[in-house]
């Protein structure tokens, strides 16, 4: 299998992550998507190293990881302390630093 | 070998199925599901790609650790059966639709260009290796994958160039053609834990210890965030 499958089911997975950021107003569902979209570039670091030989890529996913994750834990505290305050999680609703 | 195509293309719509799962369902506990699904398909996709560790990092960080904090907080907000999340109104979903497909297009169209690019280079290396002795460019090679795994040469000696020529053979004795099925079997090995593990604790050992700053102002961060304020009275 060349490197264009990899690239290009790499570009349709972020696709799908950046259209459900703009569609979903659920903000934990936005969250998913994002993990998505760093799957997404995950696969293309992954798909470019093999073709290289290169083993670069394949430590950055390691990072690219390591950072979803602390993001992850920050953004669901977050979450659950505007659901604390708000009632709510839908992003539409909560726009109090809307200019 | 032959197998690569088949299952990409099990995993590569596994993924897709799921990716679109996320975004589909109204109840985030299935979304969440369905993301565990598309993580499942990647790492299949990663052994594919013989990035071992990584496929398991992935099903061990990904499927494991943060699918576990979502559906906890999922669970915790008790998010199950939510009124909230009606999908946007028609106009902003049918132009977020049609961007997305735009920017789909886009990176096909990159995808299929970069890896042109990349096949017209790989033609050119592969053209120069002839019959006779191993080459220059060979053995630099050789010396880069060297420094890279931190490999000495006598480790190659004994144990990859038994795999291509005969054991009574060296390094300095291997035809050219012997000598690039060596860097070949070398670089498909790329993914194994032990060379991952060399190259994150050398090249990259400062970007690494790094890594465990941002880990730890996250962990300072999440505590600062979730921690309740106390009220004066203590009953």
């Amino acid at each position: 299998m060349g490197l264009e499958w990899y690239l290009g089911l790499s570009a349709l997975l972020f696709t799908v992550g950046v259209v459900g950021v703009l569609i979903r107003r659920n903000a934990i569902i936005i969250f998913m998507c994002i993990e998505l979209m760093l799957n997404a570039a995950n696969l293309a670091f992954v798909a470019i190293s093999r073709e290289l030989g290169d083993p670069s890529g394949q430590v950055f996913v390691f990072f690219v990881m390591t950072v979803a994750a602390a993001e992850v834990a920050i953004g669901l505290a977050i979450i659950v302390s505007v659901f604390k305050h708000r009632e709510t999680v839908n992003v539409d609703e909560v726009d109090s630093l809307k200019g | 070998m032959d197998a690569e195509p088949i299952l990409f293309i099990v995993f590569g719509a596994l993924a897709l199925i799921g990716a679109v799962a996320v975004i589909g369902f109204k109840n985030p506990v299935y979304s969440a599901i369905a993301l565990i699904g598309t993580f499942f398909a990647q790492a299949g996709l990663f052994v594919l790609l013989g990035a071992h560790f990584v496929a398991a990092v992935q099903v061990i960080v990904y499927a494991g650790a943060i699918m576990v904090l979502f559906l906890f907080v999922i669970m915790l907000l008790n998010l199950g059966s939510v009124r909230a999340d009606q999908p946007k109104a028609g106009i902003a979903k049918g132009a977020a639709i049609v961007l997305g497909i735009i920017f789909a297009l886009e990176g096909v169209y990159i995808a299929v260009n970069v890896s042109k690019g990349t096949a017209v280079a790989q033609v050119k290396q592969e053209s120069t290796v002839g019959g006779g002795a191993i080459t220059e460019a060979q053995l630099e090679e050789i010396g880069e994958i060297e420094a890279t795994y931190q490999l000495t040469r006598d480790e190659i000696n004994t144990e990859y160039v038994p795999q291509v020529a005969t054991a009574d053979k060296t390094l300095e004795s291997l035809t050219a053609v012997e000598a690039q099925t060596l860097i070949q079997t070398i670089q498909q090995e790329m993914g194994k834990t032990e060379r991952i593990g060399t190259v994150l604790f050398s090249k990259f050992l400062l970007p690494f210890e790094v890594t465990s700053l941002i880990l730890l102002a996250a962990l300072i961060g999440v505590i600062a965030l979730v921690k309740r304020e106390e009220p004066k009275e203590v009953s």
